[in-house]
């Protein structure tokens, strides 16, 4: 059974690739661009699914692939039309089999699902096995998903006589032409009948004098006997793989009239094909009708077993324990090669360590540089192992655009760039909810009504771009669109009603473009289907924070707007600036550091209610103190350093530390899975002298603090 | 014992079969389409093929028609495997000289002996 659950994963896996990629085919063939050839591939992605579904017996998912799998075979052979209607239903079942095929991976196959039977009736309308009108509204019972699998039937085998003692069964077979050229040969033919009780041979028919001989043709009919303590139909069974090529016929010398009893029986057999009973002529191909599905799920046994919850539910997909991932061969080459050259180094260590003299140190200075470099090496390639294409999260989007310009009523093509840069598997999974919200976004607020476009002199149907490239160890990935941009003045005005900024303010443009990430803005004036949930782009923008990366955008009134995402490579190692505050070492992400700055006497300001003002450069930036902020005493020396961070949300502000010791890159170790959550630290790391040190999250350390989260950090 | 070439283009059957194969005793050799199958076939000259009907590149029928124009798949015995049931292929499948159909979800035991019987 583990076997089983292992093949069950595999399965999983690959439905979930293979569902993918039938989303992108059928997008295509929703927007007209599709070919033959993706027809095809859509055909065969779900025909693979209801394969696999087939071998564990996932009712639900086969009976549904079934009929979808009829549907696209009629539009691979030209028999349907493909057009926008049926393009539509063709979307909502590829969903439907993501559903049923999460479903069937949770163990919860039973479970209804909304519009599964609708779906099935308008795929059932369009392979042409139902009539328009006879489509059951929702409510009505639900076909047993049994029925609509009906292939899958087994005949009622009637195996009673299944007696010890010995009978003869006799079997002529007759060679069709196609017989030899089919890879068969009598001689192993008539080996293996041995195993089921051969006892004699009889052949009938001549040879031909050699001038006429045809080595394809057989002239010959020969008479197997058997004494065996096997059914007819066990014996049927195996001669059934000669049907497709022989003319078969069977006997029973000793019984009466059982052989039509028999013929039933003998369904069981899945490489059966239909024998005539007694002696009819031919195994015409026209007499198999029942296709020997059925039998062979109920023979299968193992494989066959019933839908038990063999793989425990798994929810959330991102809890997945046995989840795979694909990583070309090379990469693992590449991290076998470098363990081996490590092994090397640290050898030669060792004997430089053991036998080492004075003479030795620069050996030795030469290994650890080697170890170094190898190390970097290493762990280079042990993060591309974990790098994937962000397609997987690009190729979700045309359907949200699509889906969206539905909605709207607005018509938006959507352009997909760099879909190929490679993004930690981690981040990628991160990554689909704010960019499906930003694409939201731009849909609804950015691009203007057709009419309004047309009216504006701009192509009638909006533009969308959705890009990613590497710069440097970060990715970039920018969303684009060709809409009217922020409306500030709206922006502005809600900010002021919000209490975010005063009217007295003066902000820059670009100010006010930032004004929609912060936390509880949303220009959303009612509540639309759309983009108005009570999030907004704040929520993007915490994700993203979350993820290490930073996001921005810069908007042209009228001509449109750029949002754009950075983020790290990975999430399992960061850049890091450690400083130290009272005896002890804390990181700070480096992402975050705008700057350092050495505090003198006269660059600090106390304000009345007890807070502090940094002058930088003209500006007064927020002060606050790590060491009060860690229930620190305070420090004699006024003589500090300052480092100045981007807290996102409540700008820069600079704290003081005791000390800073420098940069290095550091392997993120989390706290909760080790400890537990703390407030004001986003997990902890291991220096070189074996010690811990805490991360500090700044954004909830300066919370904690009590900013009230001034917007802009100059005070002129 | 035999050699026998699997050919799927699902990588769970792939590995079922292969692991179905294997503790029968038989050693294994596999492909996700025609053309590696072909490749495949040359190179280790199997004493069985079974094969997927629906598989990109080049399709089961296709690869049995160009695996017995080839000196090493002239008399092998070359089973197809397949969900599909249209008598239509099953006549190209006889046309294309298979030496067998067999419906999935494959039965272990079936394979096994037919295996023996055939290879």
């Amino acid at each position: 059974m583990d076997d089983d659950e292992d093949f069950e994963a595999l399965f999983f896996s690959e439905t979930r690739e293979l569902l993918d990629a039938l989303q992108e085919h059928l997008n295509l063939l929703a927007d007209d661009e599709g070919d033959s050839e993706t027809v095809h591939a859509a055909f065969r992605a779900v025909h693979s699914v209801k394969g696999g579904a087939a071998a564990f017996g996932f009712d639900r998912l086969i009976a549904f692939a079934h009929i979808f799998e009829t549907v696209m075979d009629r539009i691979r052979s030209d028999t349907l039309m493909l057009d926008p209607h049926v393009a539509q239903i063709l979307l909502r079942s590829g969903d439907m089999l993501q559903v049923l095929a999460e479903n069937a991976e949770a163990g919860t196959e039973d479970k209804p699902v909304d519009g599964l039977q609708r779906l099935q009736q308008e795929l059932e309308v369009l392979a042409g096995e139902r009539e328009d009108g006879d489509i059951v509204e929702e409510g009505a019972p639900e076909p047993a998903p049994a029925e609509a699998a009906a292939p899958a039937e087994p005949e009622p085998s009637e195996e009673e006589d299944d007696t010890p003692a010995l009978k003869e069964i006799v079997c002529r077979i007759t060679p069709e032409e196609p017989f030899f050229e089919s890879g068969h040969d009598i001689l192993r033919l008539i080996r293996a009948a041995r195993e089921h009780g051969l006892t004699t041979i009889h052949s009938e028919g001549d040879v031909p004098n050699i001038a006429e001989f045809d080595p394809r043709i057989c002239t010959l009919t020969w008479e197997l006997t058997f004494q065996t303590d096997q059914t007819l139909s066990d014996v049927e069974e195996f001669f059934g793989i000669y049907a497709h090529t022989a003319q078969l016929d069977f006997f029973q010398p000793g019984a009466e009239d059982d052989i039509d009893q028999d013929a039933e029986a003998q369904e069981e057999s899945p490489a059966v094909q239909e024998t005539p009973p007694a002696k009819s002529a031919q195994t015409a191909p026209s007499q198999q009708e029942k296709p020997p599905v059925g039998p062979a799920a109920a023979g299968a046994g193992g494989t066959n077993k019933p839908k038990a919850p063999a793989a425990p539910p798994n929810a959330a997909r991102g809890a997945d324990p046995n989840k795979s991932l694909r990583v070309e061969i090379a990469r693992i080459d590449r991290l076998v090669n470098l363990v081996g050259e490590m092994l090397i180094t640290q050898a030669a260590l060792a004997q430089q360590i053991t036998y080492g003299d004075e003479h030795q140190v620069s050996d030795m200075a030469h290994s650890v540089d080697a170890m170094s470099r190898q190390l970097r090496e290493l762990q280079e390639s042990v993060m591309a192992i974990r790098a994937q294409p962000v397609k997987s999260v690009f190729r979700r989007m045309p359907r949200v655009v699509r889906d969206l310009a539905e909605k709207l009523g607005k018509e938006a093509k959507l352009e997909l760039e760099g879909e190929n840069t490679e993004v930690d598997a981690t981040v990628i999974e991160e990554l689909s909810e704010p960019l499906t919200h930003m694409i939201r976004n731009s849909m609804d607020h950015g691009l203007e009504g057709n009419d309004d476009r047309e009216a504006a002199g701009k192509p009638r149907v909006g533009r969308i771009k959705l890009a990613a490239e590497h710069k440097g160890e970060r990715v970039i990935i920018t969303i684009e669109d060709d809409g009217r941009g922020v409306n500030r003045e709206r922006v502005l005005a809600k900010a002021i009603e919000r209490g975010l900024v005063s009217p007295e303010d003066q902000l820059s443009p670009e100010e006010v473009d930032m004004l929609i990430f912060h936390p509880g803005f949303s220009t959303a004036e009612e509540v639309s289907a759309v983009s108005g949930r009570g999030v907004g782009m704040d929520v993007v923008k915490k994700k993203i924070m979350a993820l290490g990366g930073r996001c921005s955008v810069v908007s042209t009134p009228g001509k449109g707007a750029v949002f754009t995402i950075t983020l790290p490579l990975t999430l399992a190692v960061m850049d890091g600036m450690t400083i130290a505050v009272g005896d002890q070492k804390y990181i700070l992400p480096l992402s975050q550091v705008v700057e350092a700055l050495r505090i003198t006497g006269e660059s600090g300001k106390r304000l009345p209610d007890g807070s502090s003002l940094l002058e930088r450069r003209g500006e007064y930036l927020r002060l606050l103190s790590l060491r009060s902020a860690l229930d620190l005493p305070p420090r004699d020396s006024t003589d500090q350093m300052a480092i100045v961070v981007d807290t996102e949300t409540s700008g820069h502000v600079a704290l003081t530390v005791d000390e800073l010791i420098g940069q290095r890159q550091i392997v993120l170790k989390s706290l909760e899975a080790n400890f537990h959550k703390v407030d004001g630290i986003s997990g902890a790391t291991i220096l070189g002298d074996g010690q811990v040190a805490l991360i500090l999250d700044v954004q909830a350390l300066v919370r904690m603090q009590g900013a009230s989260a001034p917007i802009e950090e100059t005070f002129h | 014992m035999s050699v026998v070439l699997a050919v799927d283009d699902t990588r769970a059957l792939r590995a079922m079969l292969a692991d179905c194969l294997k503790k029968g005793g038989h050693d294994v050799i596999l492909a996700v389409d025609g053309v590696e199958a072909l490749d495949q076939l040359r190179k280790h000259k199997p004493d069985i093929v079974i094969t997927d009907l629906n598989m990109p590149r080049m399709n089961g029928l296709d690869f049995i028609e160009a695996a017995r124009r080839e000196p090493e798949g002239k008399s092998l015995p070359m089973l197809l495997l397949t969900t599909e049931t249209a008598q239509s292929l099953k006549d190209r499948a006889r046309a294309v000289r298979a030496t067998g159909w067999l419906t999935k979800p494959f039965d272990p035991k079936q394979i096994l002996s037919l295996v023996d019987q055939l290879a």
